[in-house]
């Protein structure tokens, strides 16, 4: 039937089919694949993909299968994620620069600033869930509410400005490839970026390792009680 | 979103190794794959609005949206052999990797073959014959081709491990596919008057056609379907 309407002398004009001829069998499999995009489409959608991703997913999902099982970065932006980005773009553009860098090196440093950027980007989004909870008023007080909201307004003032800190080494670093490359010393940029990035990484790391060691292991017996 | 998509292509075009890099994390990948595509289905898009030109009307719709299909089939069908070609013994390239220099790459050729959309139509405002046409849209596309592979190749191979056995293997493998899916689709320059149709029907292979091509057995208002697939009734001109 489908064949008769798409093949028809009738249908006028452009056609989809030469006149005379059967439908192509691999229509039948682009159809099946179309269905299974819809599918990986929804799964990722479900999954809390972006729309433009699910969309994708149409063109071609058997490039986005590995991003079924994925974890998802949460939608969530940190305080300082404007500044994060501003500042790594910035780092990343000037290393590319022939002028400035030796992009023949470019793979030295892209994956260590790149580490150093998701783990600078997590920092951040626990600051923000610390900031929502420090937004919130609470409902129900208790003894030891109001010392444990300082606590935390404490511990992440402390965080930030670790951050902060961090992003003022990376600003720093742009200063110094300026420098290394007003010497000309050759490979200097490269050597130097990676040696302040690991630093930078670690303070980074100790933010982490020093969050750990302030949380309480379990709440206390008392208030965990209803 | 323009001026991310801009920043993508000329990223893609100076520093693809590191946009592949990028995306070999599944956030990231996330985020770039539907930039890609944009990119991919725009580049390939006016390149075969372009090719369609020759003959206008509907072909003009027609190569639009077949010219990206020809650049993305043949990735889809030759990236696992592409990653068991370049994997090593300890070092496979992961999924997400070989997805990320997949897209990179054929990007980088959408991209590229833009470039090409003024030259085309000042060959096809010169009346330029049909086989010549052909030969400079299936020539354009091959030295576009090209970085697009040697991307895909430096991607995948990031510390320059591949040998020429396996560039060699890859230059075949893709040489085979893009040819042969161009061959089902067919975005071609197709010759004013000519009847349209959006699909053809499978018969033969890219070589054999361009063999009876060659031969003589088919005429070029045929649009290119050999004397055995040709249309028995109707082929209107």
């Amino acid at each position: 039937m489908s064949c008769w309407l798409l093949c028809s002398p009738a249908f006028a004009g452009p056609t989809l089919l030469p006149t005379g001829a059967s439908l192509p069998s691999w229509l039948g499999a682009a159809a099946i694949y179309l269905a299974i995009g819809v599918a990986v489409g929804l799964l990722l959608s479900q999954a809390g993909r972006s729309r433009a991703t699910a969309l994708s997913a149409l063109a071609c999902w058997p490039l986005m299968l590995s991003l079924l099982g994925a974890p998802v970065r949460p939608a969530v932006k940190g305080p300082l994620a404007r500044n994060i980005a501003h500042s790594f773009d910035a780092l990343a553009e000037l290393l590319r620069d022939e002028a400035a860098g030796d992009p023949a090196t470019a793979a030295d440093w892209s994956a260590p600033l790149q580490a150093l950027r998701r783990d600078l980007e997590r920092a951040d989004r626990r600051l923000a869930v610390a900031d929502r909870i420090l937004a919130e008023q609470p409902r129900y007080g208790t003894a030891t509410l109001g010392q444990d909201l300082r606590s935390l307004q404490h511990a992440r003032d402390r965080a930030a400005t670790e951050l902060e800190a961090v992003l003022a080494g990376v600003h720093q670093l742009r200063i110094q490839v300026g420098l290394l490359a007003l010497s000309e010393i050759r490979g200097g940029p490269a050597l130097a970026v990676q040696r302040r990035l690991g630093e930078l990484r670690a303070r980074v790391k100790a933010i982490e390792e020093l969050s750990q060691l302030e949380a309480p292991s379990a709440p206390p017996a008392q208030e965990a009680a209803p | 979103m323009p001026n991310e998509l801009l920043q993508l292509g000329r990223e893609i075009l100076a520093h693809p190794e590191q946009t592949v890099e990028r995306g070999s994390n599944p956030a990231d990948m996330a985020a770039l794959i539907p930039r890609l595509l944009t990119l991919i289905f725009c580049g390939a898009g006016l390149f075969g609005l372009a090719v369609g030109s020759y003959h206008g009307g509907w072909q003009l719709l027609y190569a639009t949206i077949k010219m990206p299909l020809v650049l993305l089939v043949p990735l889809l069908v030759t990236l696992p052999a592409l990653r068991a070609l370049y994997a090593q013994p300890g070092r496979p390239v992961s999924t997400a990797r070989a997805a990320m220099a997949g897209l990179v790459g054929t990007a980088r050729v959408a991209v590229l073959s833009t470039a090409l959309v003024p030259l085309l139509w000042l060959l096809f405002s010169l009346q330029a014959p049909y086989p010549l046409a052909i030969l400079a849209m299936a020539g354009g596309l091959a030295l576009v081709g090209l970085p697009g592979l040697a991307a895909i190749g430096r991607s995948l191979a990031p510390d320059g491990a591949a040998g020429s056995p396996t560039r060699a293997a890859t230059l075949l493998l893709v040489g085979l596919t893009i040819p042969q899916t161009g061959w089902l689709l067919r975005p071609f320059v197709v010759l004013p008057g000519a009847r349209l149709s959006l699909l053809q029907p499978v018969c033969q292979d890219v070589f054999h056609g361009l063999a009876d091509h060659g031969l003589g057995r088919v005429r070029a208002d045929e649009q290119g379907l050999p004397s055995n697939c040709a249309p028995q009734q109707g082929a209107e001109r």
